[in-house]
């Protein structure tokens, strides 16, 4: 797979279905792979659009160490043939999603900067 | 529309209206109030739809309970560091592992606000550092 250009510099990021628990609605949403991220991050309209329900709240840490808190729900997530169920994500004013290490480290992951390529496994 | 009355310190205001002169120009004081409002709701997930709201107003209730039993729980080694799920006030469920708590108490209860915290005496912190550069 290929990095998306539409972040500058190039970011490893693809497309992921989010489907409300128990219901077919479900949402394709860009995500960067973010391994930065403890969790993964949906924006606020998905959690609208998808009906979403919160079931707690997080205390979250910024770059600039700033905290605020934010709600999280509860989804199922698929992408490239992998299927997760019952995620936690948090929800925020963003554009795509972040796809946080609570989702990459179930997985292999090689990214290639040079060829501004990356590859997923689930050996 | 709400108009209201708030007190303000004279040197506070005075050094606000000058700041806002400089930067917005005249008569802009409101307009940048009620923007430091938007900001404190959006900063704290609250700028959301009504339904959203009514959401989190629900699950807010389920945390104050949730939060009464903290110290109670932390005491109880069946509950110690485990996941609870909390609905009406109660705890309704435990697993060490937060997704499978979900999904047995929804669908048991049905797809409602049911919070479901990590019983610890703090709260759960996370890290999003990511910082973005703006797009020009």
């Amino acid at each position: 797979m290929n990095y998306s250009s539409e972040y500058s510099p190039p970011a490893p990021s693809l497309k992921v279905k989010f489907t409300r628990p128990f219901s077919d609605r479900s949402l394709e949403l860009q995500a960067k792979l973010d391994t930065g991220a403890d969790m993964t991050v949906i924006p606020q309209h998905a959690v609208s659009e998808l009906r979403l329900i919160p079931a707690s709240r997080v205390s979250v840490i910024l770059f600039d160490e700033q905290r605020v808190w934010r709600y999280t729900y509860f989804v199922n997530l698929s992408f490239n043939g992998f299927a997760y169920k019952m995620v936690e994500v948090i929800g925020a004013q963003r554009r795509d999603a972040l796809l946080g290490r609570d989702v990459l480290n179930r997985l292999k992951i090689v990214l290639d900067g040079k060829t501004l390529s990356f590859s997923l496994f689930d050996p | 529309m709400v108009k209201t009355t708030i007190e303000v310190d004279d040197e506070l205001w005075r050094r606000f209206s000058l700041l806002v002169l400089r930067e917005k120009g005249e008569r802009k004081k409101n307009e940048v109030i009620v923007k430091i409002l938007r900001d404190y709701v959006e900063q704290r997930g609250l700028l959301v739809e009504e339904q959203q709201l009514e959401y989190i107003l629900r699950i807010e209730e389920e945390r104050e309970a949730f939060l009464k039993m903290r110290d109670e729980l932390i005491r109880n080694p069946v509950y110690n560091g485990k996941y609870v799920a909390v609905f009406q006030g109660k705890v309704v469920g435990c697993d060490d592992e937060k997704e499978k708590l979900a999904e047995t108490v929804y669908k048991k209860y049905g797809y409602v606000p049911i919070y479901i915290d990590k019983v610890a005496p703090k709260e759960r912190q996370v890290e999003i550092p990511s910082p973005e550069l703006a797009a020009p």
